[in-house]
């Protein structure tokens, strides 16, 4: 499905200045039950946000002025680590954040984002350094992706850098899987004409097809649930 | 001189692209409950079909009770959930293992058992754990919700080339030490993204005397250390295991795939962008004391200082973690008491995992404080484990024996360990409320978790008489 295009983003930027924060901690796992995207939403950051008691945390960084209505976080290294959900940048995009800069970010994370419009912006010590300590001030910063720079008043501009294809993707919102087919479809054909000369045991359908009738021919039914004693 | 890797990835693109990505083809997909409505609702919209149904399996594992399923399921959500994925794959012609069959399992349990999993193959899941099946010389990997749509519609994805690891293994196994033991020794000594960026694979002679189920631990592992993908060599061992299952290839097909699976290993002249050396003779029984897989340590050792910390961000994490865990720096980890055992997972629910918590537990007691559950990863491994008397073993002990299953590894179904609890687990990640809200999660081997069971704290597998 398309995605909304990332250009440019104004937004004060919440400072979350923590290493390794998994997605766990972005969209805790109960949430996942949900198919429902507003359901998803509001799980974002949940054990974070709230207290035991269910009430906001104060100290959490999203519910402080003005970041509850930020849209761009900056956290520290490996942010969005842990699991591979995608619940997770729906939630931050459905939360109004458009923007993650960190100093890396977990792999299957960042291709997450890109396909959600989410825009994850790697930056090095002295300039994450300088940036972080500006957001603390609570004043916006601006992240411009046709020009690749972050800029606010008073900071010197920051230039990032992000893979041409991911680019283009954010800014035209584009369908990946649509232009897949659109550009690529007489490659991935002829591709699988040739492995199946090569590797005919991945493309014998009929022994594909039998496989799962195959194994439950062979396998023994395990006893139903054994009560606790 | 190419590598392992190298040789899986080129092998499969389908063309490279003009920003110095590639279209790589994938070859198999494994789907579940959680990340494929997702998909599948993708195709749906966009009036798109699975381009090759047969290329694909389904099963659901990460919402499912792991007690009687006889009664309907109770929570809506997970019902709804797994009704979604039934309706799915019926619609798209999807091969699907039901949730009442006996080959249910965890997704990557069962790929491997039924020899879905195969040498020289790229299998993408909408699963971080994907990386277990690189254990069999598969570029494996996980992926999101639109991934897999893509791959469902396309068998492709844009992806860029990870930089190759080595990861030497040398050296010996001591008793009682497993490749859990050596997945938390590699993460603790080198950080929890020291594979970020990177395919490790792992060498080495200890690595050839490795059983496809310890091999498929230590690859599952591999996500914890930030990598995608987690990769060893196929060779006898691979063969043999694979040999005879339903969906590995037989008579003149499976001689023409083992001809071509002898191909794959690294060259003995490959160059790899990084290289780690571990002498597995270093390795002890290692348990988790914080709330991410870098925070382990061996069992003999304790909670480190705050005087450790290099830095104050590094204080503030260590001070978060310590205090989350409900410890005191400095405090030993053995003797440290639980409440909950969890057996179980797709990094240690096979059959080896159950044969080494069974062989420390027989003759003993769970402690009279502690509710401990074994689940295994399959069906087949449930009934493999009845067969051979591990379940009485378990049960007399006073184990719940449960239906296969995610369980207690992710707070997602009604496995979940109460706040404040704290957790002896098989599983793979210790983060904050990865078991429950509050939940305290201590990573450790089957037969670490199974003495801690039966002693009612944390111990040394090594000291039980």
């Amino acid at each position: 499905m398309p995605t909304t295009p990332f250009t440019c983003l104004t937004s004060p930027a919440a400072p979350l200045i923590e290493d390794d924060i998994d997605t766990d901690a972005i969209l805790p796992a109960r949430f996942l039950l949900a198919i429902n995207r507003k359901q998803i939403a509001e799980g974002l950051f949940y054990d974070r946000r709230l207290g035991p008691d269910g009430a906001p945390d104060p100290d959490f960084v999203l519910n402080r002025e003005p970041f509850q209505a930020a849209r761009i976080l900056i956290a520290g290294a490996n942010f969005g680590c842990g699991s591979s959900r995608e619940h997770a940048p729906w939630a931050l995009v459905d939360n109004g954040i458009r923007c993650v800069i960190a100093r890396s970010f977990g792999e299957i994370f960042r291709a997450n984002c890109l396909r959600n419009g989410l825009l994850p912006v790697a930056l090095d010590g002295t300039a994450h350094d300088a940036l972080s300590s500006y957001a603390a001030t609570g004043r916006p910063i601006t992240v411009d992706l046709e020009s690749c720079t972050i800029a606010a008043d008073d900071l010197a501009p920051i230039n990032f850098s992000i893979d041409p294809g991911a680019r283009t993707a954010l800014l035209k919102g584009w369908d990946e899987t649509a232009a897949i087919l659109e550009l690529h479809g007489t490659a991935i054909a002829a591709f699988e004409e040739r492995q199946a000369g090569r590797m005919p045991w991945l493309y014998d359908e009929q022994w594909l097809a039998g496989a799962l009738d195959r194994a439950r021919m062979a396998v023994t039914p395990a006893s139903g649930p054994t009560p606790r004693p | 001189m190419p590598t392992l890797y190298e040789k899986l990835w080129s092998s499969h693109v389908v063309r490279e692209l003009e920003d110095g990505s590639c279209l790589l083809y994938i070859d198999r997909q494994l789907i579940h409950e959680v990340s494929s409505p997702h998909a599948f609702g993708q195709l749906g919209a966009a009036g798109l079909k699975v381009r090759r149904p047969l290329a694909a399996l389904a099963v659901a594992d990460h919402a499912v009770p792991t007690t009687d399923r006889s009664a309907a399921i109770a929570d809506p959500l997970a019902r709804d959930q797994l009704r979604a994925l039934d309706d799915n794959v019926r619609r798209f012609g999807v091969p699907a293992i039901d949730l009442d069959e006996p080959l249910q399992g965890i997704v990557h349990v069962i790929g491997p058992e039924l020899g879905f999993t195969q040498p020289g193959l790229t299998l993408v899941c909408g699963d971080s754990h994907t990386s277990t099946h690189g254990a069999f010389g598969a570029l494996a990997f996980g992926i999101g919700s639109s991934e897999c749509g893509t791959v469902l519609a396309t068998q492709c994805l844009r992806q860029r080339p990870a930089r190759t690891m080595r990861v030497a293994l040398t050296g010996a196994l001591g008793p009682g030490v497993t490749t859990k033991d050596v997945a938390l020794h590699l993460i603790a000594c080198h950080g929890a993204a020291f594979g970020a960026g990177h395919a490790i694979e792992f060498t080495g002679a200890p690595v050839t005397a490795l059983s496809m189920e310890a091999r498929m631990t230590l690859c599952n592992m591999a996500i914890e250390a930030g990598a995608r993908v987690g990769l060893i060599a196929p060779d006898e061992t691979t063969f043999a295991y694979l040999a005879g299952r339903p969906y590995a290839p037989q008579g003149a097909a499976w001689d023409r795939a083992v001809a071509y699976w002898r191909t794959l290993p690294s060259d003995g002249d490959a160059v790899f962008a990084r290289d780690i050396a571990c002498d597995l003779a270093e390795v002890e029984p290692y348990v988790s004391w914080g709330t991410d897989p870098s925070q382990s340590a061996p069992v003999s050792s304790r909670v480190p200082d705050l005087g450790a910390a290099g830095d104050q961000a590094a204080r503030d994490k260590l001070c978060r973690s310590i205090d989350y865990m409900g410890l005191t720096p400095g405090q030993a980890l053995s003797g440290l008491p639980i409440d909950r055992v969890f057996i179980g997972s797709c990094t240690n629910g096979r059959l080896e995992d159950l044969r080494a918590a069974a062989a420390v537990v027989s003759g003993r007691r769970v402690a009279d404080h502690v509710t401990a559950i074994v689940v295994p990863g399959s069906g087949q491994v449930r009934a493999a484990a009845e067969a051979e008397g591990l379940a009485r073993v378990f049960s007399d002990a006073g184990f719940e024996w449960r239906q296969p299953g995610c369980s207690m590894c992710v707070a997602m179904n009604p496995d979940r360990v109460a706040p404040g609890e704290r957790c002896a687990s098989t599983s793979n990640r210790n983060f904050e409320g990865r078991q429950g809200p509050g939940a305290r999660t201590h990573l450790m081997s089957p037969a670490m978790a199974a003495a801690a069971a039966v002693s009612g704290h944390i111990v040394d597998v090594r000291t039980l008489n």
